[in-house]
């Protein structure tokens, strides 16, 4: 379970990376789609070897063939119990000659690799009965080589139309094409009847080309964008200067660079973020929650260097993001999408990432900052990875760590809300409860050129 | 001094063209009798043959009329596109050729399936459901000649409009019947008006006239009332399918001093007149073949009655 609704996978840039994952063929797309988080630590660690191994050679050959690969699950579930026709079985024989096409290159490949989990049955004993004289060729037609009856009403249809060429509607070989097609029906059932026991084949090699499909797909992201093999950790998510890609490209289109930002987060209490406004607390926390989700999605992390644990789920509540189609208020899905949290939580044994994005900041600031307490309070009672962040003062939680954004320095006079940022700076640095909460909002406000009237 | 020239056949006329496109203007026009008389005649020539369509036909019984139709009967070695469901569904005397399958075309949808491409074996007859949009056409000629097809014929559904891109192919066929209308007059003038617009003039290539008035290109059907106001204008259509305009309009027009013209050209080689009709006693064969082919400034072929004109002089 993963715990992120679409908006928010939206939200975070997690989709923005998924529409970046470009599998080569229809099973590395359907792999792709019905993508799981993983559950067990050595089938994740096993999927990060594949793309670690993946990473380090060119496969660009495997990619080519597997483009070629057609889609045949639907054949297959009519070959289950029903008779293939014949562009179905040409269907087959395609996907049987691409199979035969690509396992000597997999082969060659993986002898380096030693991928694990991916591996594939040849199926060079269903591929004969499709292609018994073992010509290898794309076009598929019923022939004479399946069945000598058919080879004798061909002659005898071939002899009753005469030279071959055509001649408007000509009568008198009804009866040699009725049997004919009765004779094709035979075959296609035979053959169907010969290629059922092969389905289970079928069905393992196409899963594994999903698999295979996937991880390359994963790989080649990873590589392309640096991303870093997560460390499975037991319960610390530590995240080295991480980065976000929607908002990297977003900041990119305007010029700019996102600063990278580092956080550790321990299960033993929460995390709280504080800092100025547009300092890039929902950026942080938005970031690293993207990060959190890749590594239980079985793929590598936007960040210099990564320890992240096995999550058992992923929550975010951010007001910017609550379902309002609910007919609730922004506090009212915030309180709801908290009871959703405490359920989660409530379950034995789950273990849990949770990320809170200024909670409680749509309400007043006496019981807002009374809210935030208690909220982090409650989450340190929890063995489960909390992060929030908060602009209320004083916020402390038992065991709590606590980060400040490094905020505004070296300001000159007066400049424009673009410019801001140029100033800002992003960075999280870590701090403890006593520290002063920098107050930077009145800064800003003199900055972006607030009546003066109204400082005063 | 007379030299007596032997009038071209509808093959010899078509012999040029590496594709060819036949088009019906009503339904039982005798498009599928000129499918299969073009198809006959280029077979006894050694030519493989590509055929696919555009709409569905070969049925063996016309849905809207319900008279028999003509199937389409092919010769072993040709090479077509047609509709999976239709490929797929073997009936003896519909679809009874022996056959190879050689593609399927996943990104070519119709109605009944994907576009399948299959050699005949044997000859027999098929049945045809192509593309279903006329931008498919272009890369299903691609794929038939890749499978060795010299010569590609389509057979276009009813009306003008299923020639919707002059690229389709490189020569038309037009197919007219006596089912078109009550009389015969009223089936020729329907006739000429639409070889008429076939005919239009190019602009560019043909347009000898010194361009003293601004040429208004129309985008889209133009209609009757699009004409309103530029009746003495040079005005430029997309293409011939794009004129909807009936003849009185186009005769105003050219009588204001104005001009119609095509951006891209169809080229018309040949029309062929079917006498009798779905609904009624039909014509009389020659006087209708003379008729029209005095009406028109395109070669004219009675399929049936095997006649043949060439183009009349002028």
């Amino acid at each position: 379970m993963l715990g992120l609704d679409d908006n928010q996978k939206e939200a975070i840039g997690l989709d923005f990376i998924m529409r970046r994952l470009a599998p080569a063929s229809p099973y590395g797309s359907e792999a792709l789609r019905s993508m799981a988080p993983f559950d067990d630590p050595d089938d994740l660690g096993r999927c990060f070897d594949n793309i670690d191994m993946l990473m380090r050679q060119d496969f660009q050959s495997l990619r080519d063939i597997l483009a070629h690969f057609k889609n045949i699950r639907g054949i297959l579930g009519k070959l289950a119990n029903g008779t293939l026709n014949e562009v179905e079985l040409f269907e087959t024989k395609g996907f049987l000659l691409t199979m035969e096409r690509f396992l000597p290159i997999f082969d060659e490949i993986n002898a380096k690799l030693q991928l694990s989990d991916i591996s594939f049955d040849p199926m060079t004993a269903a591929l004969d009965i499709l292609d018994p004289q073992k010509l290898r060729t794309a076009p598929f037609s019923l022939d004479d080589g399946f069945s000598d009856a058919l080879a004798d009403i061909r002659r005898e249809k071939l002899h009753r139309l005469g030279s071959g060429r055509a001649q408007l509607a000509p009568t008198g070989h009804a009866q040699i094409n009725e049997e004919e097609i009765a004779e094709e029906m035979r075959i296609m059932s035979e053959l169907s009847i010969k290629l059922r026991p092969h389905i289970p084949k079928f069905r393992g090699n196409i899963d594994n080309l999903g698999r295979l499909d996937l991880a390359m797909a994963k790989a080649a992201l990873a590589a392309q964008y640096g991303c870093v093999r997560p460390q499975i950790s037991k319960n610390t998510v530590a995240l080295q200067n991480m980065i976000n890609p929607m908002v990297a490209a977003a900041l990119a289109q305007k010029g700019r660079a996102m600063t990278p930002v580092s956080l550790r987060l321990d299960a033993d209490g929460p995390t709280i973020i504080t800092g100025a406004n547009m300092g890039g607390k929902s950026v942080a926390i938005k970031t690293a929650v993207l990060n959190a989700a890749l590594c239980v999605l079985g793929m590598f992390v936007f960040a210099k260097k990564a320890e992240i644990p096995l999550f058992d789920g992923i929550f975010l509540v951010s007001q910017d993001l609550q379902d309002t189609a609910a007919g609730l208020s922004s506090f009212g899905g915030e309180v709801a999408s908290l009871n959703t949290l405490a359920t989660a939580l409530n379950t034995p044994k789950n273990f849990l990432f949770i990320a809170l994005d200024e909670p409680a900041r749509a309400t007043n600031p006496a019981e807002g900052a009374a809210i935030v307490r208690a909220v982090a309070a409650w989450l340190a009672g929890y063995p489960s990875v909390s992060l929030l962040s908060t602009h209320y003062d004083g916020i402390t939680a038992p065991n709590a760590r606590y980060y400040r954004v490094a905020g505004l320095a070296n300001l000159p006079q007066s400049l424009s809300r673009h410019e801001i940022a140029d100033f800002m700076d992003y960075r999280l640095i870590e701090t403890t409860a006593a520290d002063p909460i920098p107050r930077d909002a009145l800064k800003i406000c003199k900055l972006l050129g607030l009546d003066e009237g109204l400082m005063a | 001094m007379k030299t007596k020239i032997k009038p071209k056949t509808l093959i010899e006329i078509l012999q040029p063209y590496n594709s060819i496109a036949i088009a019906g203007m009503a339904k039982n026009a005798g498009k599928t009798t000129a499918l299969n008389h073009m198809i006959c005649g280029f077979a006894a020539q050694g030519t493989t043959l590509g055929l696919t369509s555009i709409g569905l036909d070969g049925e063996e019984v016309d849905h809207v009329t319900a008279t028999p139709k003509p199937r389409i009967y092919v010769p072993a070695g040709t090479i077509i596109a047609t509709a999976e469901k239709l490929l797929t569904k073997r009936e003896q005397g519909i679809n009874d050729i022996s056959r190879q399958i050689l593609a399927v075309m996943d990104d070519f949808t119709t109605p009944l399936g994907r576009i399948v491409v299959a050699r005949a074996l044997s000859a027999g007859n098929v049945m045809l459901a192509g593309a279903s949009m006329a931008r498919q056409i272009a890369p299903l000629t691609r794929i038939l000649r890749d499978w060795g097809a010299a010569k590609i014929i389509i057979d276009g559904a009813v009306g003008r409009k299923s020639l919707a891109m002059p690229e389709i192919a490189e020569a038309v066929v037009l197919a007219v019947g006596a089912g078109l209308a009550r009389s015969m007059d009223a089936v020729i003038a329907e006739t000429c008006h639409t070889v008429d617009i076939f005919c239009l003039p190019h602009v560019g290539a043909s347009c000898a006239r010194p361009l003293s008035k601004p040429y208004v290109y129309m985008e889209g059907a133009i209609t009757d009332s699009k004409l309103d106001g530029l009746y003495d204008r040079h005005v430029v259509a997309e293409d011939a399918t794009k004129i909807l305009i009936g003849p009185k309009a186009l005769a105003k027009l050219r009588l204001s001093g104005g001009t119609l013209s095509v951006k891209k050209r169809i080229n018309l080689v040949a029309v062929t007149i079917n006498p009798t009709s779905p609904y009624g006693a039909g014509f009389d064969a020659a006087e209708f073949f003379v008729k029209m082919q005095q009406a028109i400034n395109v070669p004219v072929f009675d399929i049936v009655g095997a006649s043949c004109a060439r183009p009349r002089v002028r």
